[in-house]
C-alpha cells in the first residue's frame, strides 16, 4: 500500500471544543498542520479533549507534532482515540524526548579571542610537526644512504613511472607553448633594434635556466604534490599508515623515502625534456618570424649559449624535487579522520609546493647574483 | 506503522546476477512481508551483499524481478524509484556516515531533503532520532572520527530512521561491537519493530544475533534461497551447505548434545 500524499494530515476544533485530528500525519505531509499549530492553537484556552480517532497512519514526526499539541495545551487536556498500534510509538516518542530534555546537547559557541588563539596554536603546532617530519624524513634519508640495500626500490621506479614517464606528453605540451611564447615576445622587442638574431640566445637562456626549470617544477607539483598528498591523506584515514607502525616498519621509509628517490631522479630528466621542447618551440617562431633555418638558428644556439645554463636549471631540481614530495608527503600524514581533511590537505600541498618552489627559485637568483655566475 | 501486516514489501524472483563471469545467483525468489524481520546468511562469496545491492538498485541485476512494496525496481522511472527510495533507509556496514558532517548534521542532511515541516521541528526531529537510536545527545555534536564503532553503527541507524521509512536495511548491524552493544543493538532493533512497525533486512554473521532478532532467516549458498524458515528450523536443516556452515564449534553452542552431528 503506497503512501499517498494527497491524503493529507490536517487539524481542526469542533463545536465540543475539541481537537480533531485527521488524516495521515506522516513526514512528508505536515506543513499547513504545523502552521496551524503556531498560529492558532494557542489561543484555544477552553480545549478538554484530543480526538486522534481519525487519524490514519502517523509516524515519529507525527507523533511529534502531537506531543507539541499536548504541550501547548498545558499537558491537562485528554487524548482520545489513538488507536493501538500508534500508543506504542507515541510513547517511544515522549519517552525519547523526556530523555533528551534532560541532557541538552550544547554545540559551544566562541567568541573571535578563541577562534584566533585555536588558529595560532594550529599554527605553531602544525609548523613544529613540520619540523619533526624533516627530522625524521632527515634520518631515514641517510639510514638508506649507509644501507641502499634498504630502499623500495620497486617502489621507487613505480614513482618514476608515474610521476616521471607518464608526465612526458603534458611537460612536452607546455613546454613547446613556452617556447613559442618566449621567443614571440623576444622577436617583437628585438625586431625593433634590428637585432632579430639575438632571439636564439636570449630565449635558450631563458629556457635551460629559468622557464624549463620552474614550469616543469609547477607542473609536477600539481600532478604529484597533490597525489601524494591524496593517497597518503586516504591510507592514514583507513588507518593503513597505522598498519605499518605496528608491522615495525617505518612509514617514512617505505612510503616517503622511494617518493623522494623517485622525484630526484625523475624531475631532473624531466627538465632536460622540457628544455627540448621548450628550444624547439623557439625554433619554430623563429623560422617562422624572422626567417631563421633550424639549422642556422642549431648553429648560432651551440656557439652562443654556454652549457652552464643548463646545469644551472639543473642545479635547481634537486631542490624542487624535495620541496614537491616532502609538502605532498607531508600533508599527506596530517590528514585526520575525515574525507574532507584529506580534500583539504591535498589543496593545501598544491598551494604550498607551487609557492615553495618559486621562493626557492627565487633564492637561487639572489644566490646567483652573488656568486656571479 | 501500517495495520496490514501482510502484504510482502520486498518480492525478490528468479534474480540472476553474474559478475565477472562468474554467476553468483542462478535463481533466488524470496519476499518479505511487512513488520518481519529477515535475515540473509550464507558463507563467504554467497552473494549476500550483492543481492542487498541489487535490491538497492546500486547494481543491476543481470536477470530476474525485484519489486519494492509493489513498485518494479527494474522498470521504476527516476520517480517511482524516489518514492521508494524515501521509504527504506539503510545501515551499511561501516556506518557510511558522512565523515564531514557531525551526527546531528547527518541526520538534518536527509531531513532537510525530504521532511515537510519546519526547520525548528526539523532539528527536534534530528535530536529524536538520535535519542532513539540509543545515542547520548552529546554524540550529535560529534564527527564520525571521533565515535567508537557501536556508536558509528548507532548513529547510522539514526540516520536511516531519520525519514521514518518502513523498511530498514541493515549490513552487519553487530560486527565488531562488543557483546554488550551488540545485545543493545538487537533489543533496538525489536523495539523500533515493536514501537515503529518498521520490517527488517539484514545480512548478518552474528549467531547471537541470528537466534535473537529475526522471525525468518534466508540461507543463500549455490546461486539460490536454500532455505528460509525460522532459525531453528533452519539449524536443524539437513542440506549439506546449511550443515557446514554451522559446523564450526561456534555454531553448536546453543544445540542440544544429541543434535550435534545430525548426518
Amino acid at each position: 500500500m503506497p503512501r499517498s500524499t494527497t491524503d493529507s494530515a490536517s487539524i481542526e476544533i469542533t463545536q465540543e471544543n475539541a481537537v480533531l485530528l485527521k488524516g495521515k500525519w506522516l513526514i512528508g505531509n505536515l506543513t499547513a498542520v504545523e502552521k496551524w499549530i503556531q498560529k492558532s492553537l494557542p489561543n484555544q484556552s477552553k480545549i478538554q479533549t484530543i480526538d486522534a480517532s481519525h487519524i490514519k497512519n502517523m509516524d515519529t514526526a507525527g507523533a511529534f507534532l502531537l506531543y507539541k499539541i499536548q504541550q501547548k495545551l498545558n499537558g491537562n487536556v485528554k487524548l482520545d482515540g489513538l488507536s493501538e498500534h500508534f500508543q506504542d510509538l507515541f510513547s517511544a516518542v515522549i519517552s525519547s524526548i523526556e530523555s533528551m530534555q534532560k541532557k541538552p546537547a550544547e554545540i559551544s559557541q566562541h567568541n573571535w579571542f578563541y577562534h584566533v588563539g585555536k588558529a595560532t596554536v594550529e599554527l605553531i603546532k602544525d609548523s613544529l610537526e613540520f619540523f619533526a617530519f624533516l627530522g625524521e624524513t632527515f634520518i631515514d634519508f641517510l639510514e638508506i644512504i649507509k644501507k641502499p640495500a634498504k630502499l623500495q626500490f620497486r617502489s621507487m621506479v613505480h614513482e618514476i613511472d608515474v610521476g616521471g614517464y607518464r608526465a612526458l606528453p603534458i611537460i612536452a605540451v607546455m613546454m613547446l607553448l613556452i617556447g613559442v611564447v618566449v621567443a614571440y615576445q623576444l622577436g617583437v622587442q628585438l625586431r625593433i633594434y634590428g637585432a632579430n638574431v639575438y632571439m636564439v640566445d636570449l630565449s635558450g637562456v631563458a629556457i635551460l635556466r629559468e622557464f624549463s626549470p620552474l614550469i616543469c617544477s609547477v607542473i609536477i607539483a600539481g600532478r604529484t604534490s597533490t597525489s601524494f598528498a591524496a593517497l597518503l591523506g586516504t591510507m592514514k584515514v583507513n588507518e593503513e599508515i597505522d598498519a605499518l607502525k605496528t608491522m615495525g616498519l617505518s612509514p617514512i621509509e617505505r612510503l616517503v623515502i622511494p617518493k623522494i628517490f623517485g622525484l630526484l631522479i625523475a624531475l631532473p630528466l624531466l627538465v632536460v625534456w622540457g628544455d627540448i621542447f621548450g628550444v624547439f618551440g623557439s625554433m619554430i617562431m623563429a623560422k617562422s618570424m624572422i626567417s631563421v633555418g633550424f639549422h642556422a638558428f642549431l648553429e648560432r644556439f651551440r656557439q652562443e649559449v654556454a652549457i652552464k645554463h643548463l646545469y644551472i636549471g639543473l642545479v635547481k631540481t634537486p631542490v624542487f624535487a624535495l620541496i614537491i614530495a616532502g609538502i605532498g608527503c607531508y600533508q599527506g600524514f596530517q590528514a585526520s579522520g575525515s574525507a574532507e581533511s584529506v580534500g583539504e590537505r591535498t589543496t593545501k600541498a598544491a598551494v604550498q609546493a607551487i609557492f615553495l618552489i618559486i621562493l626557492a627559485d627565487g633564492i637561487f637568483s639572489i644566490l646567483f647574483n652573488w656568486l656571479d655566475i | 506503522m501500517m495495520p496490514e501486516s501482510n502484504d510482502i514489501i520486498i518480492d525478490v524472483k528468479h534474480l540472476k546476477n553474474n559478475l565477472g563471469g562468474k554467476w553468483v545467483h542462478n535463481d533466488v525468489t524470496f519476499s518479505v512481508k511487512r513488520g518481519e524481520i529477515v535475515a540473509i546468511i550464507g558463507g563467504s562469496g554467497c552473494g549476500k551483499t550483492t543481492l542487498l545491492r541489487s535490491i538497492l538498485q546500486l547494481q543491476p541485476p543481470t536477470g530476474g524481478d525485484i519489486s519494492v512494496f509493489g513498485v518494479d525496481m527494474k522498470k521504476a522511472s527516476e520517480k517511482e524509484a524516489l518514492s521508494v527510495q524515501k521509504r527504506w533507509g539503510v545501515m551499511f556496514q561501516g556506518g557510511a556516515l558522512f565523515s564531514s558532517l557531525n551526527v546531528f548534521e547527518n541526520v538534518m542532511y536527509v531531513l532537510n531533503e525530504y521532511a515537510a515541516v519546519s526547520f525548528e521541528s526539523k532539528k527536534e526531529l534530528a535530536k529524536l532520532k538520535i535519542a532513539m537510536s540509543g545515542l547520548e545527545s552529546e554524540a550529535g555534536i560529534k564527527y564520525p572520527s571521533e565515535l567508537s564503532g557501536g556508536m558509528k553503527k548507532r548513529a547510522a541507524l539514526a540516520r536511516a530512521i531519520a525519514l521514518d521509512p518502513e523498511l530498514i536495511f541493515l549490513d552487519e548491524p553487530t560486527t565488531g561491537l562488543d557483546p554488550k552493544s551488540a545485545s543493545g543493538l538487537d533489543d533496538l532493533i525489536l523495539e523500533m519493530r515493536k514501537n515503529l512497525g518498521l520490517t527488517f533486512v539484514m545480512v548478518t554473521h552474528d549467531l547471537d544475533t541470528l537466534r535473537y532478532v529475526p522471525d525468518r532467516v534466508i540461507f543463500l549458498g549455490e546461486g539460490r534461497v536454500l532455505a528460509a524458515e525460522s532459525m531453528e528450523a533452519l539449524q536443524k536443516n539437513s542440506h549439506p551447505a546449511i550443515q557446514s556452515y554451522f559446523s564450526g564449534h561456534r555454531g553448536h553452542r546453543d544445540n542440544e548434545k544429541g543434535e550435534m552431528h545430525a548426518e
